[in-house]
């Protein structure tokens, strides 16, 4: 190789070591490999050699060409790559441990449970209805068999208006309603909200939320009640739960039952939400009497039913751990807004 | 109700059943029991012992000084009951004796030694008399344990008296008794008694029934008698069950009340002896037992004896004509009334008696003679000299029809779910005592006994309950019903509310209330305001609360002066209930589901909250509900919004609701920090007019181009004034509208919006002459309204 080959590239590569960036590198660049460059130059010099030396030279030069692009192209991906290393190294951590700043709404914990149920029930099946706050004395207590002077007036302390109506009682005021509205056969769930003239304290509220059903076919039977009970509490609490009927009296059922579910907190062992019983009383229900299915337009020798009256203010109450009633109603954020969106 | 086990052992052997048992399967097949207890005194080493010394102590008034015969000794001690004397037996706690935590020691009292104590019923807890030391039965053996003489041991449960509405014939241990017999397969034993028959020679007692309320009223008199106390064992029970011994003679009417369930009366015969039922008529004034003066309203039923009233028919008798010291002969009556109009007279006079609680429930006629030939046995087991003085006169008015009920296996296998076999359904109706004539195999006629025959039983489905109670309901299988299920959709308002209340809390984080359906004055009177109510409540306990609301906003008010402090914002909403008038035909409430939402905020400004609300309503509206959603200023004047920002909404045209910042002078009412607005929306009225789903528009290839124009307006001009002035135009090409800039000059009273217009056609590329005619379209549109482009 020619002398002034060696000499180029040794000074390319002295030069190309002391290089610190993109800049450096692309003038020694152009100083050696550019149009005027001095491998360039070097090349015309070819033009000077003698015919047998020509080929030989032009060899030189392009390894040397070669060597110098490959060395540039690596420097090149070094400098990137230490500039990379730089900006990393520099980075600052963004905090992410920080609070969420992000605010959310709340609904209210009866909202979020009647959500819930109406799920389940849909899932069976089940339309839903919506409901009045204020009925007619009929629709709440005649037409579902208890007339005027009935003891059982006496077990719900009524809010009478001065238009003769009441606020209802119980959503029991609905089943009217919708035997006419539906006819037979039928299965319809409806939520709504009750009041009861009664002094406020931790377990009783003058204004309350229950969730009410009913399902009429023919041949429809006890063992069927309790399987509609029994799925739907499941499902409610998530896990299989056992259930069981105790007699109850409500004029509007016959045979009338108080329904217990197996405490789904202690499964039964007894806590202090079951009170120790490993029982919950949750719904009151039963096969729905004959008059009621009268009142109510429905043949009751061709067609049975069942109805039942859910708490839905208490089943809120199991479902947040709230052990005061008074709550639910008192528009008090510090405890409200502790349910969010579910 | 409280029910004693050794009481209901009279009539059903329990030997053998745990009382754990006993009153799990009460619960599960009769009644609910709320508790169970086992009772045993709360005293150690207490014997009957006999006073056959007393005499008073020298320096004390109080104290005697006794000598106790306990049987093996006589024991010196000083005693302070006031009864104390000699001759009786009392209870004597021998030294060693514990008395609750107390144990007895040899003591000096009053400076003489006592070696033991006379104790009361009370102290002994086997009573609640603390008047003086426990006077035991005068033939009680004396040293004997007093576990022995009285059965103190015994198990007392408490019956939810809410679950015996129904049930007239559980109200007293024999009705009990006839529940456990049946649900333990053992014999009911009778109850013990002395037929009041062939006394056609003795006189008659005089009664006349004029009360239709009155269905039955039997009554005899007793005379000779000579005891004034019931025994200790009796009164024991009647402690036990809740009541206290008073004399033998009513002690043994409440006696057999706490057995049948059917009150009972005794008159001093000697001032009560004729008698007649009727209704006062006009207001009368009447002592009471209790010692209480009482104003019977006119119509109230009551027994008197010709002259005067002595008693309230069902609820309590008469001070005037009560068993005293002196009664030696007495005029026993048991009756049976009307229980709507005993317990009308009960709440009338604001007076519940163990009596009107049972005459309410419907009580069984038949019981009435039974219940007095039962007082005739007790009062003779207790006063063998006592005789009977008269013939019975039983008038009985109203006879309920015997009921027969036909029925098939078939029914109640089907009704219930199960297969119940033939001879287990005629054993459990047998067992409660009604009689079953199997007609063939799986037919039955069903004779109801009369004391269920009041109200309880009147069909074939009572008659599954009873069989099926005691069956047993653990026995019924879970069965799915072979109804195929089918999808549900979800009704508009069921749907929709919810949806609205999810993007309320989690879009806009809102917070959801429930407020009541009624105002709360106080806080009204706080605001300064009176919203309107077109109904209220008659008889409400809460002060304060009785106007139905007609807007829920003043109780979101209430419940933002009850956060505020807490918040630098408080945002509320509600979906509830409001009731807007009364309809003049039907007189019923014109009640309706509305939207509030109130905001209030320390921090922000009220245009700041308001745009964010009316934010919120155009997302109910126009995205949740996909309906409608425009505002307009009104000029209309309400109490709670602001004069000038006060906007209504409308729905295609229709007035739903209203939005505004809250009044300058409820706002300083309430807090002048706080700024305030809110908005009430129609919910059922936006339900109305849901419009079709979402339905993609085709998309033009072609491109389009954005004109932006500045136009300069007075700062009272309103966006909807532009809005309609900028969609008045005549062109072809297509277009979207949308503000995108608003500049406001304070010092000038002036402000210029920014409209782009995005344009396109759906067939060609649009030519730039297009473009320009668009532009110069759109700015003679505005000056034709003489609104002209901002100078820039």
């Amino acid at each position: 190789m020619q002398e002034n080959l060696i000499k180029i590239k040794n000074d390319f590569l002295s030069k190309v070591e002391k290089i610190q960036n993109a800049e450096e590198l692309n003038s020694v660049r152009v100083e050696f490999l550019g149009k005027n460059g001095v491998l360039t130059d070097a090349m015309k010099l070819i033009k000077t050699l003698p015919n047998e030396e020509k080929k030989q030279y032009g060899q030189d030069v392009n390894v040397v060409k070669n060597l110098l692009e490959e060395e540039v192209s690596k420097k090149e991906k070094f400098l990137e790559e230490k500039k990379l290393n730089e900006e990393i190294n520099n980075a600052k951590i963004v905090d992410l441990t920080t609070p969420n700043s992000q605010e959310i709404g709340s609904l209210h914990p009866v909202t979020i449970t009647e959500h819930k149920l109406i799920e389940i029930f849909q899932s069976m099946g089940f339309a839903v209805e919506d409901g009045n706050e204020i009925e007619t004395e009929f629709n709440n207590f005649e037409a579902v068999n208890v007339p005027k002077n009935h003891p059982a007036r006496d077990m719900q302390d009524t809010y009478y208006l001065d238009n003769g109506q009441v606020l209802k009682t119980h959503t029991s005021a609905r089943q009217n309603y919708i035997m006419k509205k539906y006819g037979a056969p039928l299965k319809v769930v409806f939520p709504g909200r009750c009041f009861r003239n009664e002094e406020l304290d931790a377990g009783h509220e003058n204004t309350f939320f229950q969730c009410e059903g009913m399902m009429i076919d023919k041949n429809i039977n006890v063992s069927n009640l309790i399987y509609f009970m029994k799925t739907m509490l499941s499902s409610v609490f998530g896990k299989e739960v056992k259930v069981r009927l105790r007699p109850g009296f409500f004029p509007f059922v016959e045979p009338g039952f108080e329904l217990d579910c197996s405490c789904p907190y202690c499964e039964g062992k007894g806590c202090s939400v079951c009170k120790q019983g490993g029982w919950i009383e949750l719904c009151p229900c039963g096969m729905i009497h004959e008059k009621v299915l009268e009142m109510g337009g429905i043949d009751p020798n061709v067609y049975q039913g069942f109805a039942f009256g859910l708490g839905l203010s208490r089943l809120a109450m199991m479902n947040y751990n709230i052990n005061d009633i008074r709550i639910l109603n008192s528009g008090n954020l510090k405890e409200l807004s502790q349910t969010k969106i579910n | 109700m409280l029910i004693s086990l050794n009481w209901i052992n009279d009539y059903v052997d329990l030997k053998g059943i745990d009382y754990k048992d006993l009153v799990n399967k009460l619960t599960l097949s009769c009644a609910e029991v709320e508790g169970a207890e086992v009772v045993n005194g709360n005293f150690d080493n207490v014997v009957a012992g006999k006073i056959i010394e007393c005499e008073k102590h020298p320096k004390s008034n109080k104290l005697h000084l006794l000598k106790v015969d306990v049987g093996k000794t006589v024991l010196d001690i000083v005693c302070g009951a006031k009864n104390a004397r000699v001759g009786i037996i009392v209870p004597v706690a021998l030294i060693g004796a514990k008395i609750g935590d107390i144990t007895i020691d040899k003591a000096v009292v009053g400076g003489y030694n006592s070696y033991g104590m006379c104790c009361s019923a009370k102290e002994l807890a086997i009573g609640d008399d603390n008047s003086g030391i426990m006077e035991l039965d005068e033939n009680t053996v004396v040293g004997t344990d007093l576990r022995s003489v009285l059965g103190v041991k015994d198990v007392v449960i408490e019956i939810d008296n809410k679950s015996l509405t129904n049930r007239p014939d559980l109200w007293g241990h024999y009705g009990i008794a006839r529940e456990i017999a049946a649900l333990y397969g053992r014999e009911l034993k009778p109850l013990k008694s002395i037929e009041l028959e062939n006394l056609s020679d003795l006189p008659k007692v005089q009664v006349d029934v004029e009360s239709s309320a009155c269905y039955r009223y039997t009554s005899c008199i007793i005379k000779n008698i000579t005891k004034k106390v019931s025994t200790q064992e009796m009164q024991l029970r009647l402690y036990r069950a809740g009541m206290r011994g008073i004399n033998l003679l009513a002690d043994i009417t409440n006696y057999v009340m706490l057995e049948l369930g059917t009150p009972m009366h005794a008159f001093d015969s000697n001032i009560v002896n004729r008698i007649k039922v009727e209704d006062v008529k006009e207001e009368t004034k009447f002592v009471t037992l209790d010692n209480q003066e009482r104003v019977l309203p006119k119509g109230t039923m009551v027994i008197s004896d010709g002259k005067q009233p002595v008693a309230i028919a069902g609820v309590m008798g008469g001070l005037n004509s009560e068993i005293t010291d002196n009664t030696n002969s007495v005029l026993v009556e048991s009756a049976c009334f009307d229980g709507s109009n005993v317990r009308k007279t009960a709440l009338n006079l604001g007076l519940r008696t163990e009596a009107s609680a049972r005459y309410e429930k419907m009580l069984d006629p038949e019981l009435t003679m039974l219940a007095l030939q039962r007082y005739y046995y007790l009062l003779k087991q207790m006063d063998n000299g006592a005789e009977i003085a008269s013939n019975v006169t039983d008038v009985y008015k109203f006879k309920y029809p015997e009921k027969v009920i036909k029925i098939t296996k078939e029914f109640i296998d089907n009704y219930i779910g199960i297969d119940i076999a033939e001879e287990e359904i005629v054993k459990i109706l047998t067992s409660l005592q009604f009689q079953v004539k199997v007609v063939k195999k799986g037919e039955y006629e069903v004779k109801v006994p009369s004391f269920r025959a009041t109200k309880d039983i009147n069909g074939k489905a009572d008659l599954v309950e009873e069989v099926t109670r005691v069956y047993g309901y653990d026995n019924i299988e879970p069965k799915s019903p072979l109804q195929p299920v089918e999808p549900v959709k979800l009704q508009d308002t069921v749907k929709f509310e919810y949806d609205v209340k999810y993007m309320l809390a989690s879009k806009f984080n809102y917070h959801e209330v429930h407020s009541r359906i009624w105002y709360d004055d106080a806080t009204n009177q706080k605001l300064g305001i009176n919203p309107v109510s077109h109904i209220r409540v008659k008889n409400s306990i809460e002060k304060d609360s009785s106007e139905i609301r007609s807007t829920m906003l003043p109780n979101l008010l209430s419940f933002v002066l009850l956060n505020k402090n807490n918040y630098s914002q408080v945002s509320l909403f509600e979906i509830g209930r409001v009731v807007l008038g009364i309809n003049k035909q039907t007189n019923l409430a014109d009640e309706n589901k509305n939207l509030a939402i109130v905001l209030a905020s320390k921090t922000k400004t009220t245009e700041e909250l308001l745009k964010e609300l009316k934010d919120a309503c155009y997302f109910v509206c126009e995205e949740v509900i996909k309906t409608n959603f425009e505002v307009i200023p009104t000029t209309k004047q309400n109490e709670l919004f602001h004069p000038v920002n006060h906007y209504e909404i409308l729905n295609n045209g229709n007035l739903i609701g209203q939005i505004g910042m809250l009044h300058p002078r409820v706002k300083n009412n309430l807090d002048k920090k706080l700024n305030v607005v809110m908005a009430e929306l129609d919910f059922d009225k936006l339900i109305i007019s849901v419009k079709n789903e979402t339905k993609f528009e085709k998309v033009s290839k072609y491109q389009n181009t954005t004109l932006d124009f500045s136009f300069a307006l007075k700062d009272d001009m309103l966006y909807c004034n532009i809005e309609s002035i900028a969609n008045n135009i005549n062109t072809n090409l297509n277009y979207k509208l949308n503000l995108i800039d608003i500049f406001e000059d304070k010092n000038k009273n002036e402000k210029s919006y920014t409209l782009r217009y995005n344009i396109w056609a759906n067939d060609h590329t649009m030519t730039g002459e297009e473009i320009a005619e668009f532009h110069k379209t759109v700015i003679k549109n505005f000056e034709n309204n003489n609104i002209k482009l901002k100078d820039m």
